[in-house]
């Protein structure tokens, strides 16, 4: 298993009831998981504690074998350098550097670094693996919307993680560039064998996902047999 | 991508950003370098104003109250060669008055020089031809006479005795000489114009005059008192100087002879002798030891022989190791300290016979500085011929005033002589035996009733031998140092170029008076980079988010934010110059007392750019860096969301503890107040009151902190567009207490230092106040000798007037050291000791003591701790007790209660001081207070009295004044209230404050403007709720109101709890009737501070509001 979720409660200060309430889930090697729900149902809130960016208040969440709440703030951030790949709704690409920097970002977390020579070298053919060879170069205010979010991808797999996981990846983007998106996502699955954690609205996204993984109320709600 | 690739994309990435932190650290490195280059500019200008006073000169032998044979320095000259110069100067102190005596000047330097001191100095030097024709003056005298050349000027100058003037037996003769000369020349300080061998910040008024010439007008033939050498030809062309100190003082001791320093060795063939002896009358202890084994002498001139009803008036008595004179004497050698031996004329005169009771009486120095009539009684032991050594007029020293008397009647010894005592055979006594003594005591009976500060022996004697004289001479030759009478060479330059180094420091002192501008200037930096930083949230959660460590996230922000600092500092480094170039300016007319009215010419170096620009990046860093640090730590979801996490349940705990801690807080700045008396005055309650403001300015901003975390917790039913205004102050309570805080510290700042403001007239007629009590302060530039308490010394002085009826005086004694007050602003290793007898101010409890080392006896005087054996001042190797002002202490000599410093009296001889008491604000600031008599015994020379505190009722001071001005005209008198002077001192801190507030204003005004960028900022990112607001209906107007609503309620906050505090702090100050607290420049701080305010509030609303609202919906 990549990632195993258990027991898993989470609150914030000023809600009635707890985001997240008793969840357990597992994630195996290679497995796409569409987590779907109602807004405020806690998919965002289970996607950040799989990542490390938040600690859950009553159980565990253990990523490739390490209980996440046991590590430091500095060795989470290690973890979702070399483990995690993160694909935002909004893309988040830094608007001073080009699109080849963008991807390039997650190799300075590294503790020890790959050459630079090799460095670009994967994020240029990352880029032209999410096809956008030949606008390497770009600033995020040169590209469009959905080209943004394929910079946002090739980022998140710069330094190879065994999961991947997406907000909403879709969520700003029209149909057609949604589709588009969703397929490169699959196709990454497929060739690098990287776990996929998809939060998203579209039922078509969901439907094209191995597992599918429903929230209420903070709670998981098993498939109707 | 690297670390370094990302950092410098950022950094022009958000360059608008970055350009408003820069703008702030501009401002502080132009403070903080600007400050540096100040000191630099000051010490500079004193550097190069000493070097130009002593111009070529180097080095100086300038011995204390003491001539050397001007034969000595040509000697010197022929020995040292042409390649060394070297000039010999007659330099004594004298008033100078305009022709018609309209306009005086005091404290006039009058030398007498040749040409090798002007020799081609400079072009347009004075001529020997304009020495020889009149007088040169340098500009200061020029311009306080107000004369040009072909004026003609009256100089009083000081007219040296033998003797001081105050001690028994020197000359009732003239002690000063009217010279009238034209003005020839008037020079400037680079023609060596303000030459001077002491340091001080103001230059000197000279006037030069032909040596010859002035020797002659003295009565100084042939005598010099200073001689100035140069570097070495080696040092004039670069290289190391050869003329050292040691080099000069060895020459010294190779070339002096006893005869340079008015020692004479006579051959008295008939007295069968060779005699040592000194037109100083009294032989240095120094040379009497040098000589070794020799028969003392010591002759005084007495009032009165008597032996019954009979008396022989004005004769002299000699005391002498009679055994041990060389000549066979008539005199029994086994005087016991109570025998006389009488000769046979007085045993005639007086009807006296052996075993009679012979009282003897004499003029001696009393403690009040005038003449007192001592006796002492002797048993008549033997009647001897007047024949052999009992007949030897010789015994008798060349009394000024006496000797080269024809009569009686022609004495003028400098003791009152009643003349008509005198009788015929006293005449005939005179005229056929001159000075010969007519009775003979013991040397140890006479060293115990005649001994001085000067000495105990008129004279020596040796067997005459062959070679005697000769062998004396070497005697004195090899085995008295010149130095011990006082011949000193010292390299003046490097004094005067330490004294200019260690001055008091402009840089330190600006920088502190400017560290509030620095610090609000840095914290608006810091403000706005984390304004900056805020619009950056999300970019720092995604940097979290794929794996940056929070440091490494934190190093890089920091790492940008450095790049801007470093670039601002450099220029605000640049713009410091202008801002030192602005204070030095000021530095000249409105804030001239803080330097004393010296000149400061503007000079940076390169040092202190350097050291501004990296401290400020050091400091800019520091401020910065933990907001930078801070957002990396916060939680990635929070950063990737936007939102900010300064939300109540997110307050440290540090924080939630000063919350509560207001009406703590308030209550001990209120009970500290209560417990202080304002009326007492001082710094300590100054600064009581300080504190008690300082404490009530944190509690009512955790107050208002407290107050707004509750509006931010629980909300506040809005009714009205005021109370939707006010719920908006607590959604950011972080900011809105930024701009409370920055207003409410920065006004009580300004206005709190207005307690330090001492009002010098409070209590000033009070004994325990910083006058002592006296009326009062005279100094004078020639001493005055007598008892200023005795009728007949006032009679003679001129001080027996109407107006000086009902004065009293206290006369103190002073040697040549340095002003060691604030108005001098070079260093003073050597401060002015001044002398008096302590128990006439212990007597009165004159003065207010800070501080003082414990008293012998409960309720004794601190003064007490100045006493010294009166008999034996100098005994014990004890330091000697000193009092000082806590000013002189604090900034001149960098001392407190117990500190000592090394001194070295006329003999060179060094002694420690010892500080044993502390006087609080007083008038004596720049001196040393140590006992009369230990003065008297150190500095012999400086007799008779410089500085004279005066007690006179209040409603005739300033006639008091001008009476004793009047009467002391030609001692070089100048009487200043005590008031003024203390003013005059506390005049300077007074600058220091303004400047204080001055800058403080600055940052204050820097605050408000840091409001404006808050306001600004903060309205930007509600443009969207605003442009919501407008879409709903509210209209253009209401939103205004509603924004500048918000703002005005910071801004009141923060003035009132800033004024409220400060009120607390003045509070003493605003009891004193004549407070000198600036209402005005508060005022208009305090108005100024508003108008910024509401100005910056209302620029920054307009701007946010203008525009079309629908567009800003569209684009939230």
């Amino acid at each position: 298993m990549i990632a195993v979720l258990e027991s898993v409660t989470k609150s914030y200060p000023g809600l009635d009831r707890p985001v997240l309430d008793g969840v357990s889930a597992t994630i195996a090697a290679g497995e796409t998981i569409a987590v779907v729900g109602p807004s405020g149902c806690g998919k965002s809130t289970l996607l950040n504690l799989l990542g490390g960016l938040d600690t859950p208040d009553v159980g565990r969440v253990l990523l490739g074998g390490l209980d996440l709440s046991a590590q430091s703030t500095d060795a989470l951030a290690g973890l979702r350098a070399q483990t995690v790949g993160f694909v935002f709704q909004d893309h988040h690409l830094l608007p001073q550097c080009s699109a080849v920097e963008n991807v390039l970002l997650p190799v300075l977390a590294l503790p020890v670094r790959p050459t630079r020579a090799e460095s670009q070298a994967r994020a240029r053919d990352l880029l032209a693996a999410v096809g956008l060879a030949g606008k390497e170069d770009r600033r995020p205010s040169a590209l469009s919307g959905g080209e943004r979010q394929r910079v946002a991808v090739a980022r998140a797999l710069i330094n190879r993680p065994r999961l991947l996981l997406a907000d909403e990846p879709t969520g700003a983007l029209d149909q057609a560039t949604a589709s588009a998106l969703a397929d490169l996502l699959l196709r990454l699955n497929q060739e690098h064998g990287i776990a996929l954690v998809v939060v998203t609205h579209s039922p078509a996204l969901a439907a094209r996902l191995g597992r599918r993984l429903e929230l209420r109320a903070g709670r998981v709600v098993e498939p109707a047999a | 991508m690297t670390p370094l690739r990302l950092v410098l994309r950022s950094a022009v990435h958000h360059w608008r950003a970055h350009l408003a932190v820069a703008l702030g650290v501009v401002v502080a490195a132009a403070v903080l370098t600007g400050s540096l280059v100040v000191g630099d500019s000051v010490r500079h200008s004193l550097r190069a104003q000493a070097l130009v006073r002593l111009g070529w000169v180097r080095h100086a032998l300038a011995p204390p109250g003491r001539f050397v044979r001007q034969d000595l320095v040509e000697r010197l000259s022929r020995q040292q060669g042409d390649q060394v110069r070297l000039a010999p100067l007659l330099v004594l102190r004298g008033v100078g008055a305009d022709a018609d005596g309209t306009r005086r000047a005091n404290r006039v330097q009058v030398m007498g020089v040749d040409h090798r001191f002007f020799a081609a100095e400079s072009a347009g030097g004075p001529t020997l031809a304009a020495l020889r024709g009149g007088v040169v003056l340098n500009r200061v005298l020029a311009a306080a006479l107000g004369v040009k050349v072909a004026d003609n000027v009256l100089l009083r100058v000081e007219k040296p005795g033998v003797l001081p003037r105050d001690v028994p037996l020197s000359a009732a003769a003239e002690s000063t000489v009217v010279v009238r000369l034209p003005v020839t020349a008037i020079i400037g300080p680079d023609q060596l114009g303000d030459f001077a061998l002491g340091a001080d910040a103001i230059a000197p008024a000279n006037a030069f005059v032909d040596l010859a010439t002035l020797q002659r007008r003295a009565g100084l033939d042939g005598l010099i008192n200073l001689a100035v050498w140069s570097s070495g030809p080696s040092a004039d062309q670069g290289g190391a100087d050869e003329l050292t100190v040691e080099r000069l003082t060895r020459d010294l001791r190779a070339t002096w002879t006893p005869a340079d320093s008015q020692i004479e060795i006579r051959d008295l063939p008939t007295q069968q002798a060779v005699e040592v002896r000194t037109a100083r009358i009294f032989l240095d202890p120094a040379t009497v030891t040098a000589v070794g084994r020799a028969a003392g002498v010591l002759t005084y001139f007495v009032n009165e022989l008597r032996v019954g009803g009979r008396a022989a008036p004005y004769s002299m008595v000699a005391a002498g190791d009679w055994a041990g004179m060389p000549a066979a004497a008539p005199i029994p050698g086994d005087l016991a300290d109570d025998e006389v031996a009488i000769n046979t004329w007085l045993a005639d005169d007086l009807k006296a016979k052996t075993g009679d009771a012979l009282t003897v009486k004499f003029w001696a120095l009393g403690a009040t500085g005038g003449l007192i009539e001592q006796s002492a009684s002797f048993r008549v032991r033997a009647v001897v011929p007047v024949s052999g050594l009992a007949a030897d007029r010789e015994l008798m020293p060349q009394f000024p005033g006496i000797a080269d008397a024809d009569h009686c009647r022609d004495w003028k010894p400098g003791l009152p002589v009643d003349v008509d005592r005198i009788r015929d055979q006293d005449e005939t006594w005179w005229e056929q035996h001159r000075g010969t003594p007519k009775a003979f005591i013991s040397l140890a009976a006479g060293e115990k009733l005649w001994r001085n500060r000067f000495g105990e022996r008129t004279a020596l004697r040796l067997p005459r031998v062959d070679g005697a004289a000769a062998a004396v001479a070497q005697r004195l030759a090899d085995g008295l140092d010149p130095t011990a009478l006082g011949l000193v060479i010292t390299d003046v330059r490097a004094h005067a170029l330490a004294a200019s180094g260690r001055a008091m420091d402009f840089g330190g002192l600006f920088l502190g008076l400017g560290c509030f501008l620095i610090v609000a200037a840095l914290v608006l930096a810091g403000l706005l980079m984390a304004l900056g930083l805020d619009r950056r949230r999300r970019e720092v959660g995604i940097l979290l988010a794929i794996g940056l460590r929070p440091a490494l996230v934190g190093r890089l922000l920091l790492c940008e934010v450095a790049l801007a600092v470093m670039v601002a500092s450099a220029v605000g480094a640049v713009v410091g110059g202008w801002y030192a170039r602005a204070i030095i300016a000021v530095l000249a007319g409105q804030w001239a007392g803080a330097v004393g009215g010296a000149p400061v010419q503007y000079h940076a170096t390169t040092t202190s750019f350097a050291i501004g620009v990296l401290a400020t990046v050091v400091l800019a860093v520091l401020v910065l860096w933990r907001g930078t640090r801070r957002l990396g730590r916060e939680r990635v979801r929070a950063l990737l969301a936007g939102s900010d996490a300064a939300r109540p349940g997110n307050v440290s705990t540090l924080r939630r503890w000063f919350r509560r801690s207001g009406p703590v807080l308030i209550i001990a700045g209120a009970l500290i107040g209560l417990l202080s008396d304002p009326h007492r005055g001082g710094m300590a309650v100054a600064g009581a009151y300080f504190a008690a403001g300082a404490l009530a300015l944190g509690g009512l901003i955790a107050v208002i902190d407290q107050l707004l975390a509750r509006l931010a917790g629980r909300g506040l039913p809005v009714w009205s567009l005021f109370g939707l205004a006010v719920s908006n102050l607590a959604r950011r309570p972080g900011r809105s207490l930024a701009v409370v805080g920055m207003l409410a510290c920065a006004s009580f700042l300004v206005l709190s230092i207005g307690a330090f403001r001492r009002d010098p007239l409070a209590n000033a007629t009070r004994r325990d106040s910083g006058t002592g009590g006296f009326a009062l302060v005279t100094e004078t530039t020639l001493p005055v000798a007598g008892d200023l308490a005795a009728l007949v010394d006032r009679q003679r002085l001129g001080l027996d007037v109407p107006a000086l009826k009902d004065a009293a005086f206290i006369g103190l004694r002073a040697n040549q050291g340095d002003d060691a007050s604030c108005l001098n602003l070079y260093h003073s290793p050597l401060p002015r000791l001044v002398g008096v007898d302590p128990a006439r101010l212990a007597a009165l409890s004159a003065f207010a003591f800070a501080a003082h080392a414990p008293l012998p006896a409960a309720g004794a005087s601190p003064w007490t701790l100045l006493a010294r054996d009166a008999a034996r001042p100098l005994a014990g190797d004890a330091p000697v007790p000193a009092i000082a002002d806590q000013a002189t202490l604090q900034w001149s000599l960098g001392l407190g209660l117990g500190g000592e410093l090394d001194y070295r009296d006329e003999h060179d001889r060094a002694f420690r001081l010892r500080i044993v008491g502390v006087l609080a604000d007083s008038v004596m600031q720049g001196n040393l207070i140590i006992d009369e008599g230990v003065l008297a015994a150190r500095f012999p020379s400086q007799g008779g009295y410089r500085l004279l505190l005066v007690d006179v009722p209040a409603a005739s001071t300033d006639l008091a004044a001008a009476a004793i001005d009047n009467a002391l005209a030609d001692y070089g008198s100048r009487s200043l209230r005590a008031t003024d002077r203390l003013a005059a001192f506390l005049a300077v801190e007074r600058t220091y404050l303004d400047i204080f507030q001055t800058l403080g204003g600055l940052a204050l005004l820097l605050g408000s403007f840091g409001v404006g960028v808050l306001v600004l900022r903060g309205v930007l990112e509600r443009r969207g709720e605003l442009a919501a607001l407008r879409a709903i209906g509210f209209r253009g107007s209401a939103l205004r109101r509603l924004l500048i609503g918000e703002h005005l309620v910071l801004l009141a906050l923060g003035l009132v709890a800033g004024v409220v505090a400060g009120l607390v702090a003045v509070y003493p100050a605003l009891l004193a009737p004549t407070a000198q607290t600036p209402w005005r420049l508060l005022g208009a701080t305090a108005a100024a501070i508003v108008v910024s305010g509401v100005g910056w509030i209302g620029l920054s609303t307009w701007w946010a509001l203008r525009g079309d609202a629908l567009a800003s919906l569209r684009s939230e």
